[in-house]
């Protein structure tokens, strides 16, 4: 019999991992809940990193792309997926350069760079300012040219509802439900992947798409995969708020010049433009004079949270900065900016009403990306210190046949994304899963998904059956809808830029009664017919487990790491006017940096019971690159790198080492 | 500042089913847009008059006019929900009223069924047939005027807006609609895609095809996204053109 | 159309509607553009004959008139009918001036047709409605300016055939210089903004320059008409005295 991959989520991951796989000649069904182009991936802005000639002729490598990622994730990432994916960052670049994308090009008709958070080389090449839009359609259409050929099947405005696990654990299939007749299907599969991207949706309203509820990587996660490193959510620190959701304004504006800025004096209620530059505060171009604007972002919004809590917000509702373009608007010309710009530029015109070429933009952050989700192995490559590729255990869940790849995975960004990263780690891990789910299938022992016995497909659509037909006729007093608000209101306060262990103790205690009154959930529709009531409520549900996730991560972990930030643990930096005094109040500092490495450089893992999760934590691979004092070279912190490096460094090296061991002896 | 918003939602319960027409009020809050009229319709759905009712479905995913999901005839005119503000719809008329595109068949309420255009994207062959996903190396070289006569074109959502406009595109006529036409010059503009160029060409050559423009240029104006559909259409049928000729001669 | 098997139709869709807009071009448009100047450069009964007579002496005549002028027309209105009837119009929602102007296009296309069918039975073919035709008259001895007067004169009041005129000449011309514009984008000759633009302005002035030249025909006409008389094979009296003078094979070039 012929054997199929079921790929779940059809945006830049599971559009790689789909046409990759066709090409290997494996069929496909790609099932979706919206039609793939208007997956979220459009929504990316600013553009895909990859070492370039450019930045190559200026002393760049992988090996610096590597690194900054690493140390733009904290140290969380496990380094050989990383290091594979920055090597392999050039070649994704050149095949979206081959299969069309009408990327910016220099006047040599090379890729236009620009420089994006956390490094100093200007890696990014962009279609305008609707990257993620333009790779998606790329990818989009290699895969219409499969479909034409009938070598992928889409499912298109189909919703995933749970994968099919043999007596063995084995996935062997997904059962997925026809949003417009409610019509369920069993998909036998070989291979069933996760591509399903975020769930902003948890925070109520996030920058993410109104598909990004996670209700896919819920499912899985109450299948009994892992659910690692949920804690870790990224705010992006420029966006624009609205009554829907809260909309993106890339970091590709601060990457062409954008300044961000607040009046220095506290309640200064002028307009900006009355405001002089004397008396305007440049606090990230101040404290960190090297990465200036571009510090990574979890950085640059607390910076913003801080400015704004001194009260220089210049917004009197919420926390609001100004990022500037004015001043490039008239020193370059106008129509450079809007051509690299245009989408960002027109979304705020259409939004605000202003136009940020005139008048600075008023941005503030808002949760943009979830660097935790499923968890998933890797077989490292032992001489090169990447992965083996064509493995079957690359990228795949701990369920054996269910793989996650995309940002529904929890890899490669640790504790902290770098912008424009995600795009790449997207198409990266759909390229890469496709040779390893092909060893899989021709290495697979026993009976292919078309073999098994029907009851297994039956029963699974049986059960599901009865699930839906129980929520669709609920008839409880809590409105989905409003609950759906309360989480929001509820994780937004308690689990965004600053956590609290007694907010968080509270927060976990208040969703789990959401997660009980999630039960008693009223349907408005009881209808058979493209019900939405449905679909939404069903993902209420998944959003108040994987929001049990996060809040039980951010509690348990008892340190500052990228994302994840609790004052109670942060390690304040060392002052003294005196200069021994600072040598040895720096020393503390490196000591203490020291031990929170050693407790805490893991992955924390979720699996999934009736009460809640239940943590455990996995070593991270930090075997090349050790870790060290992550300052961005903010102002007064020369002290703690030159410690770091002459006293703690050749320790550090040991930190990482036991992941790498126990990888290398476990698979 | 009003203190309710008063929607007008043409509705269907089924594919051709009979539409009706209910009426909503809601507390205004501001900068709202149409979508969050319907999230607050969809969170409380009763009607005006006060009867509880089923959630208006409607179809939207990025809320930024980036994904092309959420078109539909708002006031009278198709545009994206999304971008649609409430204060300057109230500006247009007192209530503001929802209608699904009419191009389209209606799945439910607002929900219509857009699949054509999909199926057109795969008639023209809209992508770039490379010959391997491996590493062979950079692609072309490409002008900067080149790539910028293409990114225009490739910020096609797939929203049907300039199907909604056309008076050619209707239940009379097979026209395939500008859309279709303009990334048939997307790809043929691209180097490699140019090697195809003529089975794209061929592919509006039929009936439905470019020549069944009526040069009513609504598309272009409707086009939330700027595409220069006009110009794509005058491109593709120079091109056709040519092709015709040159195939006559050839064969 | 029914003799044609639809798969013919369909083979060769793209050719027959370039065809339908080249022909509104060359021969059609060439042809009103020559037919409303020769019918203002006409303003007296003598130049009138003269022009006529010249066109009526050519050689092949049935040829070109068949060939060159009734097939495409026939053609061009045909098949624009089999157009017309596929669009759905939206003026009432998207008023943008080009989407008026492509409903004008439709509707003057029907007017020019219905006034041009007219036209051709008042004259041309006005033995096929009972009436005499244009070379008829002339075999008749009456000169081809009577036969216009007495055209004009019967079925429906002269004011009334000057309004129908009128009308039948505002279609054509739009319908031409609009034709014109949407015929540049259609074969790709105005790609861009500017130049569509730019052509819509020159057909704006053509259009204004053949409605001149239309009106100034009809009025020249109209004029005569009211200011002359009759004789008993329905000419001018004034006129009369010229009849002898207009032989078949008389150019224009020799007349004095």
């Amino acid at each position: 019999m012929s054997q199929r991959v079921v790929v779940i989520g059809g945006g830049l991951a599971g559009l790689a991992a789909s046409m990759k796989l066709a090409e290997e000649g494996i069929a496909v069904d790609l099932v979706s809940m919206v039609p793939v182009k208007r997956s979220h991936s459009v929504c990316a802005q600013g553009g895909i990193n990859s070492t370039n000639k450019f930045t190559r002729a200026q002393g760049d490598s992988e090996q610096k792309h590597f690194d900054d990622t690493v140390y733009g994730g904290e140290f969380l990432n496990n380094q050989p997926m990383v290091k594979e994916m920055a090597y392999w960052a050039p070649k994704v670049v050149n095949l979206l350069e081959r299969i069309g994308v009408p990327f910016n090009r220099s006047d040599e008709g090379n890729l236009a760079v620009r420089r994006f958070g956390g490094t100093l080389y200007k890696r990014t090449v962009y279609a305008g300012a609707s990257t993620g839009q333009q790779l998606l359609y790329g990818l989009d259409e290699q895969v219409r040219r499969f479909e034409a050929e009938g070598r992928i099947s889409k499912y298109e405005f189909w919703e995933f509802l749970g994968p099919i696990l043999d007596d063995q654990g084995t996935c062997r299939g997904a059962v997925v439900q026809d949003m417009f007749s409610l019509e369920l299907k069993a998909l036998k599969a070989d291979a069933v992947v996760m591509a399903t991207g975020g769930c902003g949706l948890i925070y109520g309203k996030s920058t993410m798409s109104m598909v990004c509820t996670g209700g896919a990587n819920a499912r899985a996660y109450k299948a009994g995969a892992f659910y690692a490193n949920g804690e870790f959510i990224q705010v992006h620190p420029s966006a624009i708020p609205g009554q829907d959701k809260l909309r993106l304004i890339s970091e590709g504006a601060r990457g062409e010049g954008g300044r961000v800025w607040v009046p220095r004096e506290p309640g200064d209620t002028r307009h900006p433009g009355q405001i002089p530059e004397g008396e305007r505060y440049y606090f990230l171009e101040e404290r960190y004079p090297e990465y200036g604007n571009l510090v990574p972002r979890d950085i640059a919004t607390r910076e913003i949270f801080a400015i704004c809590k001194s009260g220089r917000s210049v917004d009197p509702d919420t926390y609001c900065v100004y990022l500037d373009l004015t001043e490039k608007a008239t020193k370059i010309k106008r129509q450079v900016l809007e051509h690299k710009l245009g989408n960002i530029l027109e979304i705020y015109e259409k939004f605000v009403g202003v136009d940020p070429l005139d008048e600075p933009m008023k941005i503030f952050p808002a949760v943009h990306y979830s660097m935790g989700g499923l968890w998933v192995d890797y077989v490292k490559d032992t001489r090169t210190g990447g992965l083996v590729a064509g493995e079957p255990a690359n990228q795949r869940t701990n369920i054996p046949g269910l793989y996650a790849i995309g940002e529904c995975d929890y890899q490669f960004h640790g504790a902290n994304r770098l912008g424009a990263n995600s795009l790449l780690s997207c198409i990266f891990s759909g390229l890469f899963v496709a040779p390893g789910i092909k060893s899989w299938l021709k290495n697979m022992t026993g009976t292919a998904a078309a073999d098994q016995p029907a009851s297994l497909y039956e029963g699974a659509l049986a059960r599901h059956r009865d699930a839906y037909k129980a929520l669709i006729n609920s008839d409880g007093d809590e409105n989905p809808y409003k609950l759906h608000r309360e989480l929001g209101e509820l994780m937004t306060r308690n689990c965004t830029v600053v956590r609290d262990n007694g907010e968080l103790r509270e927060t976990v205690s208040q969703l789990g009664e959401l997660a009980e009154r999630a039960t008693r959930l009223k349907m408005t529709d009881k209808g058979n017919w493209t019900n939405q009531n449905l679909s939404f409520t069903r993902a209420v549900v998944d959003m108040v487990d994987l929001a049990r996730v996060i809040a039980a991560g951010a509690l348990a972990r008892d340190e500052c790491r990228g994302a994840h930030y609790k004052p109670e643990f942060e390690i304040p930096a060392p002052t003294a006017t005196d200069k021994d005094e600072l040598e040895r109040k720096a020393d503390q500092w490196c000591q203490r940096y020291y031990k929170q490495n050693q407790e805490w450089l893991k992955t924390t893992r979720a699996s999934y019971t009736g009460d809640g999760p239940q943590l455990s934590y996995e070593p991270v691979d930090a075997a090349e690159i050790p870790p060290r004092p992550r300052t961005y070279g903010i102002v007064g912190a020369e002290i703690i790198e030159r410690v770091w490096r002459e006293r703690y460094l050749a320790k550090a090296e040991t930190l990482g080492h036991e992941a790498e061991l126990s990888a290398s002896a476990g698979t | 500042m009003p203190e309710t918003v008063t929607v007008r939602v043409q509705r269907q319960d089924q594919r051709g089913g009979r539409p009706y027409t209910q009426e909503f009020r809601l507390p205004y809050k501001p900068r709202m847009n149409v979508i969050s009229v319907l999230q607050d319709i969809a969170c409380e759905p009763r009607t005006a008059s006060g009867e509880d009712t089923t959630p208006v479905a409607w179809d939207c995913a990025c809320l930024e006019e980036v994904c092309g999901a959420c078109s539909m005839v708002i006031n009278g005119k198709v545009r994206q929900a999304c971008t649609a503000l409430v204060d300057n719809l109230l500006k247009e008329q007192p209530v503001i009223d929802l209608r699904p595109m009419t191009k389209f068949p209606v799945i439910r309420d607002l929900v219509v069924d857009r699949s054509r255009m999909f199926e057109a994207l795969k008639q023209v062959k809209a992508w770039i047939p490379v010959d391997t996903y491996g590493d062979v190396g950079e692609g072309p070289m490409i002008a900067p005027e080149q790539a910028d006569s293409r990114y225009p074109k490739s910020r096609c959502m797939t929203c049907g807006c300039c199907l909604e406009v056309c008076p050619q595109v209707n239940e009379h006529s097979d026209f395939i609609g500008p859309q279709a036409i303009a990334q048939a010059v997307l790809f043929n503009e691209h180097p490699t895609g140019a090697m195809t160029a003529a089975t794209r060409l061929e592919a509006l050559m039929g009936p439905g095809g470019i020549s069944d423009c009526g040069n009513s240029q609504n598309c272009v104006k409707a086009c939330p996204k700027e595409v220069p559909l006009t110009e794509a259409i005058a491109i593709a049928g120079r091109a056709t053109t040519w092709h015709a000729i040159k195939r006559w001669f050839t064969k | 159309m029914s003799g044609v098997q639809p798969g013919l139709l369909e083979r060769n869709h793209f050719l027959l509607r370039r065809l339908h807009s080249l022909s509104g071009v060359i021969p059609i448009g060439a042809f009103l553009i020559n037919h409303l100047l020769a019918n203002s450069l006409t303003p007296t009964p003598a130049a009138f004959n003269e022009e006529v007579e010249w066109i009526h002496g050519l050689p092949y005549l049935v040829f070109i008139e068949f060939g060159m002028i009734f097939l495409p027309l026939a053609f061009h209105a045909g098949y624009g009918v089999v157009i017309a009837m596929q669009a759905k119009h939206n003026v009432q929602a998207y008023g943008y001036a080009d989407n008026y102007r492509f409903t004008l296009q439709r509707v003057s296309g029907w007017i020019a047709a219905v006034f041009i069918v007219v036209h051709l039975l008042h004259f041309r073919f006005a033995g096929l409605v009972g009436g005499t035709s244009y070379p008829d008259v002339v075999h008749d001895g009456a000169t081809p300016y009577g036969a216009a007067y007495a055209g004009f004169q019967s079925f429906l009041p002269l004011a009334l055939w000057m309004i129908i005129y009128a009308i039948g000449i505002v279609a054509s011309v739009y319908h031409f210089a609009n034709g014109m514009c949407t015929f540049c984008i259609t074969w790709g000759i105005t790609v861009g903004n500017r130049s569509r633009r730019a052509v819509s302005i020159a057909m704006t002035g053509l259009a204004l320059v053949l409605l001149f030249f239309g009106f100034r025909g009809l009025y020249g006409m109209s004029s005569n008409f009211e200011a002359g008389q009759t004789d008993s094979h329905g000419l001018p009296a004034d006129l009369a005295e010229h009849r002898g003078d207009l032989g078949h094979d008389t150019r224009p070039g020799e007349q004095g």
